[in-house]
């Protein structure tokens, strides 16, 4: 049975324009549904407003959805109180009460419980030596630093062993080393744990590492929900595939041709032949046959010709003048410009081994596995194979 | 013996050098407290050292000469102090958490957010609006007059509703009840200084804060008590009105005087003394003695609070 399931889950919110000075509304969720499994670990993923808070908020129960439902446990809880859900929330600011003494604030889900003193005490030490904050219990929220106040804010929401663990952006305000500290300790808290967790993110890195799922979500829709290697090497839209990969996915839109039985890919930079492609994808792409589409081709799986075999290269290689080389310490990403005017990205993006020589302002041959190559339909953006 | 004198002198001169130097490259910081200074040089050092010196010498007899305690040995055996001060202190246990009571209830009604908010919270303004004396008059003279008055004409049944008592009461002849109306009186005319005061903490407490302890099951109740009480925003809030007001309602003089003449209050009695008995030094030995008074109560509140503060916040 799922943990948490959201039904036709919308949210509006009443805005005053400030050109006309009428109340706007504006939906920040638009009508989205998932399914949550126990124990699994959820990111959300987005760019900055496209409501993945929110969704955290309302499966809290701190604002409640103007339309849909949200089970918790099978049971219907739109408007449960939080205090009613058993989550456990960690906060962006981590909101850490100021007042409070480290082993204060990690007992207050426990104080408001009224569980007795004895247990509260070995559960507030557990969780102290845990986080290895024992030296910091008497310490006040001000005197710790960023890294040991963000246990704290963990180690508080888990005080109260919560079914459901609702993270939001908890590690954005850290440096990257101890960021990438964290994630492995949040793995390792869930492996230990098995409860739930949903962590919204807006950094796919810490999204794809993560979560068993992870949800991308755009003005208020869920664009994609499946594993990371779902949706790494199976976007199901454009915006899925360019928002996860660094750097982002190339597109170069063209037209499907087939000429005697053979197909291409052709636009204005580079001329493809498609007949390598399995049996299945070649089917499908027939449909689009004198139709606009958009190919994408991430940086990573695109290589300088002369370095494989020429037979695999055959049809699909194409010349490209490198405009600009950035260097990456074992990798180097080389930038070319594509001269067509209705591209989505001007910038042609290729992820080489740093020990590959090329200048820039040279013209080479590049090639690419055909396998890895997306194809999306121009008009609604989704995938087709 | 000569060399250490002139080691002195120099260490006088670079001393002397340090102080201009400091004077000189201070000098703008140095105008700006100037007026602050002097205010508190002229209206507080100043007058309080002259009020004591008043105190300690005889003003009715012998003008001037210096009486040791005299004045306050008189004032704290006089029997109508000892009355008067167990009224004021009566006054003040009740009148601080009335007061601190009836902000905080205005304050977080109109922390709340609903259609129509400004109005109400200029509604509450509304007793700063009307000057001190006419609230007084108000209350004792239209509403509780004897044997007019509205609530005398309204108990009596002469309005709308039944009647419930059969002669006029005279509300001033308990010494209770006129000194409770003086209290609802002055407590009702400074509720909005203390509600604006609380709001404002109020508001200084992230809302983060409020949601985290919602998610960790507190409800509004224990979210309040030990998340917004103990906040060190809203506790500073706190301290500040039960300083202020505690202050304001040991001096109370004008709505005891105006409401309640009979029964002195030690406001009231300061006012008797100079007025009545024409004793400029056992007056300014009463104000002293008051002032302590008011110092003792302020540790006292602080210590308080502290305690609560402590209370709240254990794990």
């Amino acid at each position: 049975m799922p943990e948490v399931k959201l039904e036709n889950l919308v949210k509006v919110y009443k805005e005053i324009d400030k050109d006309t000075g009428k109340i706007r509304h504006n939906a920040v969720i638009d009508n989205l549904d998932m399914d949550i499994n126990d124990g699994e670990f959820i990111t959300l993923v987005g760019e900055s407003g496209c409501g993945k808070s929110t969704v955290l908020r309302l499966i809290a129960g701190l604002d409640e959805p103007t339309s849909g439902n949200i089970y918790i446990d099978g049971k219907l809880s739109n408007s449960l109180s939080p205090k009613d859900r058993d989550i456990g929330m960690v906060f962006q600011s981590y909101a850490l009460f100021p007042h409070m003494t480290v082993e204060a604030n990690i007992g207050f889900g426990l104080k408001i419980k009224r569980v007795p003193d004895k247990e509260k005490k070995e559960k507030i030490s557990r969780i102290l030596s845990g986080l290895r904050l024992e030296n910091e219990a008497v310490k006040m929220p001000s005197m710790i630093s960023g890294g040991q106040r963000q246990r704290v804010a963990v180690g508080r929401a888990m005080a109260t062993e919560p079914d459901i663990l609702l993270m939001d952006e908890p590690l954005s305000n850290l440096d990257a080393r101890l960021r990438s500290d964290m994630r492995t300790e949040f793995k390792h808290l869930h492996k230990d744990q098995q409860n739930t967790i949903i962590y919204v993110t807006h950094d796919q890195v810490e999204a794809m590492t993560l979560g068993d799922r992870m949800a991308i979500m755009n003005k208020g829709i869920i664009e994609q929900f499946g594993t990371s290697d779902e949706i790494y090497f199976h976007p199901a839209n454009i915006f899925v595939a360019g928002f996860i990969g660094e750097p982002r996915m190339n597109f170069i839109s063209g037209e499907i041709i087939n000429e005697k039985g053979v197909v291409y890919f052709s636009s204005a930079n580079l001329k493809l032949g498609l007949s390598d492609l399995p049996e299945k994808k070649l089917a499908q792409l027939n449909d689009f046959n004198k139709k606009k589409v958009i190919m994408g081709v991430r940086p990573q799986d695109i290589y300088l010709y002369d370095h494989r075999k020429v037979s695999l290269f055959r049809q699909n290689r194409f010349k490209m003048k490198i405009d600009v080389i950035l260097p990456l310490g074992p990798r180097k990403i080389i930038v070319s410009r594509l001269d067509s005017p209705d591209e989505v990205d001007m910038n042609f993006h290729v992820e080489l081994d740093n020990d590959i020589i090329c200048r820039e302002d040279e013209l080479v041959e590049f090639g690419m596995d055909l396998n890895y190559v997306h194809f999306f339909d121009f008009e609604d953006k989704k995938a087709i194979v | 013996m000569n060399i250490y004198k002139t080691d002195l002198i120099k260490k006088l001169g670079t001393n002397l050098f340090l102080i201009r130097l400091f004077f000189v490259k201070h000098i703008f910081a140095l105008c700006l407290i100037l007026p602050g200074v002097s205010y508190i040089l002229f209206f507080t050092i100043l007058i309080c050292f002259s009020l004591i010196n008043l105190s300690l010498s005889d003003q009715v007899n012998n003008i001037g000469q210096f009486t040791c305690l005299a004045n306050y040995s008189a004032i704290i055996m006089s029997p109508e102090f000892r009355e008067s001060l167990i009224r004021t202190i009566a006054f003040v246990s009740i009148g601080i958490p009335l007061q601190l009571f009836a902000g905080l209830v205005c304050a977080l009604i109109v922390n709340r957010e609903f259609s129509g908010r400004g109005i109400v919270r200029s509604l509450f303004l509304i007793p700063i609006a009307i000057p001190s004396l006419v609230t007084a008059i108000i209350v004792s003279k239209m509403l509780f007059q004897f044997p007019g008055g509205h609530i005398n004409d309204l108990l009596m049944g002469n309005y709308f509703l039944p009647a419930i008592i059969s002669e006029p009461v005279n509300w001033y002849n308990s010494q209770f009840f006129s000194l409770g109306l003086a209290l609802c009186a002055k407590i009702w005319r400074d509720m909005p200084i203390s509600m604006l005061i609380l709001l404002a903490g109020l508001q200084s407490v992230p809302k983060d804060h409020l949601e985290a302890a919602k998610t960790m099951g507190a409800g509004s109740i224990r979210t309040f008590f030990y998340i917004i009480v103990p906040h060190p925003n809203f506790i500073v809030a706190i301290s500040a009105v039960l300083v202020l007001r505690s202050i304001e309602i040991w001096k109370a003089f004008l709505f005891p005087y105006v409401i309640a003449p009979t029964y002195q209050v030690l406001g009231v009695l300061i006012e008797y003394l100079y007025h009545e008995a024409r004793d400029p030094g056992q007056t300014s030995a009463l104000a002293v003695i008051l002032m302590a008074l008011i110092l003792i109560a302020k540790v006292l509140i602080g210590f308080i609070t502290g305690r609560v503060e402590r209370y709240l916040i254990k794990v």
